[in-house]
């Protein structure tokens, strides 16, 4: 008995020993961020052989495709509609089995689907900042080039917007994981009359908007600037504050190390002017604000402001527009806004240094395709790229979508006079997005939970408290963002 | 084979058919608490010293006590709003889980003194416990909102941020709101327990301390309080496990602030927030390590509160004799038969109370 006891505390011991000594190694050493990396070795598999009809295309009989994507709030029914002439065009081709999955737990859920190979979707299209996610995760595959070619269904990254393609190797050099179809952020719309009652133009900077702003309110004396406030709706610090950052030159992380690094220059000074830019705005001397920050004004509240003219500027998404238009006849009883409700973008907003090359960008969400690894029958995947093109690259289908707001990534159908000319696309794209080459979005990084909410808390420490020490602040929520980065490699 | 042998094996037969009925009888409980908390612990155990993806395996890989060292590693921002949001859920568990048992106890024997409309009362206490959390969550948020329009702000004409602030700074009035809430929605658990309890006082032991003289408060120190003793151990037990494991309520009753910090002020907060979001699924090891650290102060909180609570074995001599007498009466039973009558043999009717 005695010996068995002693059995059993040397094997304890020894197990004990093993989990100390192989906590000794850092599970995180050696994880590559490279964002030049190589495939080494495939998880994806190619079967089957394409067949071609007569004019020397590929033949497609029969082939179900199976769409998952956020598209799922206003612009669903628009999304829907396109599918549906999709498939009306590729009847007894191609078919699309859209189905929609909410933002919230897109990535999770998708992920799983093609894990578990249980209802898993073969075509994902969701915004960019999860791609990186996916492919970190094998959830994805690169589009074959010698498929394209062989099937004759180019798509080149070149034809696309530089800011959205740069992300499209999702950091494998050489590949193409990830296809951008469109993008989309917080746009403006202003009261002309208004404007033309203070005397002022559209404002081109910061400067000129903190006077167009200052004039409002001396004549009117209610905020010049209607947005949701950002404790009512979190878009604001996705789109608004981000966009903020990148105007003054900002970095929201190191793209080598995927950390923040926001104390030492020159991001520290961009992210400082960041946040001044956006402090002279939402504590402005005097009792009324230029803009809400903390308060209760709501996506409905902010709107009706406007609507009401007592606002000169609203800020929101372009899916507003017509709940926007439709809401102003009815409070103004008038029948034709198109006098009154013009539209601008947040361009140059909130740039301290108007001459900056960055002074004009805009943050964006962007939806992006990416297929599953899963695919493997080489028909199929020429099948999910003939529907990608047609998605991205055809003028109709391109207008169709952005009557939702979303721009087409695509310079072959956005410099088109027909797109340009849409009358959709003149009064309101092309002055909500007025270059799409200046349009960023996350990049390269599985940690955007750990960027947005980082930036989230950043903003609301310093703009909900506009005497609280910036660098301090900074210091702080850094170490706070790249702990969590740091154990979730 | 003799009779004997006969009549063991018939007993034998029977007992497993009895056990057979009862096996089914839990069956159905054992396989859930079996595939839905007994394997996911024994898995979340394991994956506790793992590096583990459950997206991409070829990642996974054994790390020891790597997750645990980070765990109590308190210069990593992580683990110390783990360990902040442990202390926030504490401090306030001090003060809501004694005010859970003397608010229904208090409330118990108030009713079991029969006022008139104490079945009304009764119910009225009993009701906020049958909604849910979401719900009590919206009543109060509305009652308490922090503009205006809020119920109580509109009845005083303030404009009280009531559930505004962030944890150890300025959300004091926040907790104030969780606790009204928590005990508005959760009285009336523990005051049916309670109440049952006090109704199976013997009014004779009332009588006998009345007759010795002994005052009112008297008979509730003396007679009450120790004849209720295990009911409110169990109430204590159950509302100290559910209040360690606080989720609900701080979920339900914020303001809609944006700070990440203020969001998480529990441990259960904290481990669900990290399990959602696919984009922290490289930290499934270390969450695991986490609940499974959380498990074990839970444990240790239980076992505490068991040992305070339960009432004092007997000693050895009365252990040692309940059992031979155990073991005699199984040896009667086996030798004259089920269907005779068995006297109770040496200290069998000696026996200790179970907790």
């Amino acid at each position: 008995m005695k010996k068995i006891k002693w059995i059993a505390l040397l094997c304890v011991t020894i197990l004990c020993l093993t989990f100390v000594f192989a906590g000794c190694i850092d599970p995180n050493a050696g994880n590559d961020d490279d964002d030049d990396k190589v495939i080494t070795e495939k998880w994806w598999e190619d079967t089957g052989e394409l067949s071609f009809n007569s004019e020397g295309n590929v033949k497609y009989s029969n082939i179900t495709i199976k769409l998952a994507t956020v598209v799922s709030g206003e612009d669903k029914d628009t999304f829907k509609s396109i599918i549906d002439d999709f498939n009306r065009e590729y009847k007894g081709r191609i078919a699309i089995d859209s189905e929609d999955i909410g933002q919230a737990n897109f990535e999770s859920t998708v992920a799983q689907r093609i894990s578990t190979k249980n209802k898993a979707p073969d075509l994902i299209m969701s915004h960019q900042k999860g791609h990186k996610y996916f492919v970190e995760n094998k959830i994805i595959q690169p589009f074959n080039k010698d498929l394209m070619e062989q099937s004759k269904i180019s798509i080149d990254m070149n034809d696309y917007s530089a800011g959205l393609s740069r992300y499209s190797s999702l950091g494998y050099k050489d590949e193409l994981f990830s296809i951008p179809c469109d993008a989309q952020s917080m746009v403006v719309f202003y009261n002309k009359t208004l404007l033309k009652e203070i005397g002022k133009e559209l404002p081109t900077n910061h400067q000129e908007l903190l006077d167009v702003c200052k004039a409002f309110v001396e004549l009117k004396g209610t905020s010049p600037i209607a947005w949701p406030a950002a404790n009512q709706n979190n878009h604001w610090y996705n789109y608004v504050f981000t966009t903020a950052i990148m105007q003054n030159g900002g970095k929201l992380y190191d793209e080598n190390t995927k950390k923040a690094d926001w104390t030492s220059e020159p991001n520290k000074t961009a992210m400082t002017k960041s946040i001044q830019s956006i402090r002279d705005l939402v504590d402005s001397d005097g009792v009324v604000k230029y803009a809400p920050f903390n308060d209760k004004t709501s996506d409905d509240s902010s709107q009706l402001e406007f609507a009401d003219n007592k606002a000169l500027f609203y800020v929101y998404f372009p899916w507003r527009i017509e709940s926007l238009e439709s809401l102003y006849k009815t409070r103004n009883n008038v029948q034709d806004v198109t006098d009154i409700i013009g539209t601008t973008s947040i361009a140059n907003w909130f740039a301290m240094d108007s001459s900056s090359a960055d002074a004009g960008k805009i943050f964006v969400d962007s939806h992006f395709f990416a297929m599953s690894k899963l695919v493997t029958d080489v028909s199929k995947k020429a099948a999910i790229m003939e529907f990608i093109k047609w998605f991205t690259q055809r003028t109709d289908v391109c207008k169709k979508w952005a009557s939702t707001g979303h721009i087409t990534a695509c310079k072959l159908v956005g410099d088109t006079e027909e797109y340009k000319n849409d009358a959709y696309c003149q009064r309101y794209l092309n002055n909500f997005y007025p270059d799409i080459d200046n349009l960023v979005s996350m990049g390269l990084t599985s940690h955007y939970n750990t960027v947005l909410s980082h930036i989230k808390t950043l903003g609301y420490e310093t703009l909900s408290n506009t005497a609280a020490d910036i660098e301090s602040k900074l210091a702080s929520i850094q170490k706070s963002f790249n702990d969590e980065i740091a154990m979730n490699k | 084979m003799n009779n004997f042998e006969l009549m063991q094996r018939e007993m034998r037969k029977s007992k497993r058919r009895k056990n057979v009925v009862g096996y089914a009888l839990l069956a159905p409980y054992v396989l859930i608490f079996l595939f839905f908390s007994v394997i996911p612990c024994l898995m979340g155990f394991v994956f506790s010293f793992m590096q583990y993806n459950p997206i991409d395996s070829s990642k996974n890989m054994f790390v020891g006590f790597y997750n645990y060292a980070q765990l109590f590693d308190f210069t990593n921002s992580v683990s110390l709003k783990f360990w902040k949001s442990f202390a926030t859920m504490f401090l306030f568990d001090i003060v809501m889980v004694p005010t859970l048992i003397i608010i229904p106890l208090t409330l118990a024997y108030l009713i079991n003194l029969h006022p008139p409309g104490y079945k009304f009362y009764r119910a009225v206490i009993y009701l906020p416990s049958v909604i849910s959390v979401s719900v009590m969550g919206i009543v109060f948020s509305k009652l308490f909102a922090g503009d205006e329009l809020g119920f109580f702000n509109a009845l005083f004409g303030t404009n009280i941020k009531w559930l505004s602030g962030k944890p150890f700074e300025n959300d004091i009035l926040r907790w104030v709101v969780i606790f009204i809430a928590s005990v508005w929605w959760q009285t009336g658990t523990n005051f049916v327990i309670l109440s049952g309890a006090l109704r199976n006082v013997p009014k004779s032991l009332y009588e006998a301390c009345e007759m010795d003289g002994g005052s009112r408060l008297q008979g509730i120190l003396h007679v009450t309080l120790p004849n209720i003793k295990s009911s409110v151990g169990i109430c204590l037990f159950n509302t100290l496990i559910g209040y360690l494991g606080l989720y609900g309520q701080p979920y339900v009753l914020h303001a809609v602030e944006n700070s990440i910090d203020q969001e998480i002020v529990s441990p259960m907060m904290f481990i669900q927030y990290y399990l959602k979001n696919a984009s922290f699924v490289n930290m499934t090891g270390y969450i695991c390590a986490a609940a499974i650290v959380f498990g074990l102060i839970v444990m240790v909180f239980g076992t505490i509160e068991r040992k305070v609570m339960g009432e004092r074995k007997r000693t050895d001599k009365h252990s040692a004799a309940y059992k031979q007498s155990k073991q005699d009466v199984e040896w009667g039973l086996s030798l004259k038969g089920p269907a005779q009558d068995v006297q109770s043999v040496g200290g069998a009717n000696n026996v200790n109370s179970i907790n």
